[in-house]
């Protein structure tokens, strides 16, 4: 019976990434290479941050741990962006010449960003996921009810930052905007920390401004990636012409 | 900005909390199995699925919870929290066959009055109906159902039956206090129960034996099984024993011997909490006291005097088919007790003296095998002159019957008609109500440790003293046939009665062992488990009283120094805590049943003890709240809906994504 918990929980981090996954990545598999090599690169900031919270001497500062991790991601996620651009020259040769990977820039942003993102929503999700799979839930000792289900909402908007992030930060190097690499920054310190809330409970206020900054990261790289507001309604004007056609 | 400024502090001083796991979970500790025993036909005990049994808690104070039980139709499972006064027989068999019920606790705070209303033996009403003289080979009627020896209760046969479901005890005032919390928070009130997150346990008790010990000794062996698992272990310990004069220096040619014996173990239906006060410990404390006494008589004599030696053994494994008293027997008739070189025969023993569940009641009982003999009416006599010489009124009352009470005299007189009776403080049925059961503590034999401060007449203590000297002097004469040093000048004095008991009744960790000497001081834990355990690891409580009884019937030897003392005699110890040298003829045989050392026998054959413990992993509970189906409907439905939206809105916009991005029109859909 707790395997529902688990399930629902599991689709909701995931079921996003996954589809994805399954609709843009799977098919190329340039793409699931960008896609791993990204998610080695998240892995080895995590061996950085970890080794460097292992001698930190007072583990009572959740706060610094949590600053020096952002830090080390965000520096390996400009060692990803400088390695793809230095590789750009050699994958257009692997690639056909009408290949998506290699004339659109932000194509490859956004696989690195979401290998990013499934690496670190895993690592933060995997821990209760295996938890709740037992006979138990949370709420003996204080705790939400619902703190799972928080979690993996967590999770999934998480998977989406560093997706919209990776875009944003790529074409602020590329672009020499300052302002756009600020901004993935100090969003993911904001939003890392408001995550240190959850201790006292207020999942519905955190909840709420990672959703606000999802939503505002993610219009930021529709714009990035060419996408204007009057595309956007163009084309629900348009399927509804199509619509209207068809009958 | 206040509340920015509130969001800035929190997060800055957020401090690392508990792990998930921790806190979900609660692991109760002070929690006590019940485990799976084995004999040659089939298996008793209790075990719990391999992954635990999982049942949400429910505590029976009163008939309208019982009744709750048993009636209301029910979804979940249920782990049923029981007090005493429901732990019957017949309620634990009704939970038994509830398909819904997983498991059962039984708690009782330890205090003196709570179970006096109760007569708690969850043992059969015959012990050891199929051994002893009822053994199949030798098929003697000593107790039947309508004539009982361990009376009849609700309680009765519970230690006699394998339940599906695990069952635990705790005495532990938090745990108890935990249990009841959580229940009372969570599952209260019972009629809403269907919307909420309950209070749950998981039990883990997977006892790996089953069927019995044939089948699980076969599935242990190697040629059945590649990994070294092994799936139950024979009962068994050792025992003790002391001759008066050494065996190599009793050189008379009769070598006739008085055996006095008494048991080293008991049990219970709880893993590790077998304190048996009124089952053991006072018998063993006065067999104790008599060969201390008896050895100091011998000593100022001419060892040339004695016509007979007496030979004190403490037999181990009794609760299980008498395992200790059948291998000494077996031995004896192979010839091998005590040793090759020197065995005694059957014929050489010339009486023999159980003490079994003495008490400082109106009346002790000398039971006889049909009548007695000569040889005990002797002995009954003298041992009458030596009370009234010490003003010590015991009314000695004689039973001769073929109705032998369950003791390891049994095994001896079904070999050979050997004279003996047993002392007790019981005649037709015992007088102990928690006989091989967890409160068969200090309070059942009325005994409290007086610490040095006067002790009265009419205490447990005085008795067993008193009963020690008596006794003591009776051998003597016996041994010596003389009735010379009638002015019983050397006595037990109460006060040591009182160490001793407290050793035995209370706890391990007192003044009398920690005095002998010896280095016991890793021994000494509070903890007081009579059961007999597995062959391959000695108990506690065997080495103790191994180390006591050199103690008692030792004598100092000069030696500077380990090596010295060694080297002096072979029968002699290093005392490393007082540095002496203590010479003692107290020795130790295997209480190993015949069963395991005769080469193909038939487990299930039933003429000795097949008793084995089966083998486990761990045995805990962990306390958690369980998700209500509600709870877990909705967060799977969100999950699936979450799921199911992403695939659809990500094929939506894959599949305008040129629209979308603007895309230059040599990229095609597909290639995105």
């Amino acid at each position: 019976m707790t395997y529902m918990e688990f399930f629902g929980c599991a689709f909701t981090a995931f079921g996003p990434a996954f589809a994805m996954f399954y609709w843009t990545i799977m098919h190329d598999p340039i793409r699931i290479i960008i896609l791993i090599a990204s998610s080695f690169f998240w892995l080895c900031s995590l061996l950085f941050s970890s080794s460097l919270w292992f001698i930190f001497p007072n583990k009572d500062w959740v706060f610094f741990g949590v600053l020096t991790s952002i830090f080390f991601q965000e520096i390996f996620r400009y060692l990803v962006y400088k390695i793809l651009r230095k590789s750009e020259q050699g994958l257009r040769q692997v690639t056909e010449t009408n290949s998506a990977i290699t004339t659109s820039t932000h194509l490859l942003s956004y696989v690195s960003g979401l290998g990013f993102g499934i690496i670190s929503g895993a690592f933060s999700l995997v821990n209760i996921l295996a938890e709740i799979k037992g006979p138990g839930t949370m709420g003996l000792h204080g705790g939400n009810e619902y703190f799972c289900l928080f979690s993996a909402l967590f999770t999934m908007c998480f998977v989406f930052l560093h997706t919209f992030w990776s875009i944003i930060f790529f074409n602020g190097f590329d672009t020499h905007n300052r302002m756009l690499v600020l901004y993935v920054i100090i969003s993911h310190v904001f939003v890392s920390c408001i995550t240190l809330l959850n201790r006292d409970e207020l999942y519905g206020t955190t909840v709420s401004f990672i959703f606000i900054i999802t939503i505002i990261s993610g219009v930021l790289s529709y714009r990035i990636a060419g996408g204007t507001k009057k595309s956007f309604t163009v084309l629900f004007q348009f399927q509804r012409k199509s619509s209207v056609n068809i009958q | 900005m206040k509340l920015l400024l509130f969001i800035i502090c929190q997060i800055v001083s957020a401090t690392s909390t508990l792990n998930v796991h921790d806190k979900m979970y609660t692991q109760l500790n002070a929690v006590t199995p019940c485990i799976v025993r084995l004999n040659g036909s089939q298996s008793f005990g209790c075990t719990s699925e391999r992954n635990g049994n999982v049942g949400v808690i429910h505590i029976v104070y009163n008939d309208s919870d019982w009744k709750w039980v048993l009636d209301s139709e029910r979804t979940d499972s249920y782990v049923i929290v029981l007090f005493l006064k429901n732990f019957t027989l017949n309620n634990l068999q009704k939970l038994n066959n509830s398909e819904q019920i997983n498991g059962v606790l039984l708690i009782q705070e330890e205090s003196n009055n709570c179970c006096k209303e109760f007569s708690f033996s969850p043992e059969d009403v015959c012990p050891n109906r199929y051994s002893g003289l009822a053994a199949p080979n030798i098929n003697k009627e000593v107790c039947t159902d309508h004539e009982p020896w361990n009376p009849l209760t609700d309680f009765s046969y519970i230690s006699m039956h394998k339940w599906r479901i695990p069952i635990f005890f705790s005495n532990d005032k938090d745990t108890i206090m935990q249990i009841e919390d959580c229940f009372r928070k969570f599952n209260l009130p019972l009629s809403t129960q269907l919307d909420r997150a309950l209070c749950a346990l998981k039990m883990s008790a997977h006892m790996f034996g089953s069927v019995d010990s044939t089948t699980c000794i076969r599935r242990s062996s190697a040629r059945y099984n590649i990994n070294p698992v092994r799936y139950c272990d024979p009962l068994g310990d050792e025992n003790v024993y002391v001759p008066i004069i050494p065996f190599d220096k009793f050189k008379n040619l009769n070598r006739d011997y008085v055996i006095v014996a008494a048991r080293l173990d008991s049990t219970s239906l709880f893993y590790g909490l077998a304190s048996g006060s009124l089952s053991t410990a006072t018998s063993l404390v006065a067999l104790l006291l008599t060969a201390n006494l008896l050895f100091n008589l011998t000593q100022n004599n001419n060892r040339r005097h004695f016509k007979k030696n007496v030979l004190f053994i403490l037999f181990n494994g009794e609760a299980y088919d008498y395992i200790g008293s059948s291998r000494v027997v077996y031995d004896i008739e192979n010839g091998q007790f005590p040793f090759k070189e020197k065995p005694i025969n059957m014929d050489d023993i010339s009486l023999f003296v159980e003490l079994s569940q003495l008490r400082n009641d109106t009346f002790t009982t000398y039971h006889t095998y049909h009548s007695a003999d000569k040889n005990v009416t002797r002995f009954i006599n003298i041992f009458n002159k030596f009370s009234k010489m010490r003003n010590f009124s015991v009314n000695l009352n004689s039973i001769e019957s073929e109705r032998l009470p369950p003791s390891s005299f049994q095994n001896f007189i079904a070999k050979a008609n050997i004279s003996g009776f047993i002392f007790s403080s019981y005649s037709r049925v015992f007088k102990n109500k928690y006989y091989h059961s967890l409160f068969d503590n200090n309070a059942n034999v009325n005994y409290k440790y007086l610490n040095e401060t006067d002790i009265a007449n009419d205490t447990l203590q005085a008795f067993i003293a008193n009963f020690a000297t008596v006794f003591a002097y009776s051998l003597f004469n016996e041994i010596t046939e003389q009735d010379a040093d009638v002015n019983v000048s050397e006595i037990i004095s109460y006060r040591m009665a009182d160490e001793l008991l407290h050793c035995y009744i209370d706890t391990t960790d007192c003044k009398f062992f920690a005095d002998t000497g010896f280095d016991v001081m890793s021994l000494l834990t509070s903890k007081l488990d009579y059961y007999v355990g597995v062959t391959l690891v000695r108990n506690r409580i065997t080495t103790l009283t191994k180390l006591a009884l050199m103690y008692l019937t030792g004598k100092y030897i000069s030696a500077s120094n380990r090596d010295d003392c060694a080297s002096k005699s072979n029968m002699a110890y290093w005392l490393s805590g007082t540095s002496k040298c203590l010479e003692s003829a107290v020795n130790v045989s295997d209480a190993v049943s015949p069963a395991f050392i005769i080469p193909e026998y038939d487990l299930s054959e039933g003429k000795y003890s097949s008793w084995t413990e089966s083998s486990w992993l761990q045995t805990d509970i962990r306390m958690f709240l369980k998700p209500s189906s509600k709870y877990e409907w909705l967060v799977f439905i969100i999950g699936m809906f979450v799921i199911s939206t992403s695939f659809v809105t990500l094929f939506w916009l894959k599949h305008n994504a040129r629209e979308l991005f603007n895309y230059p029109h040599l990229i095609t859909a597909s290639s995105l």
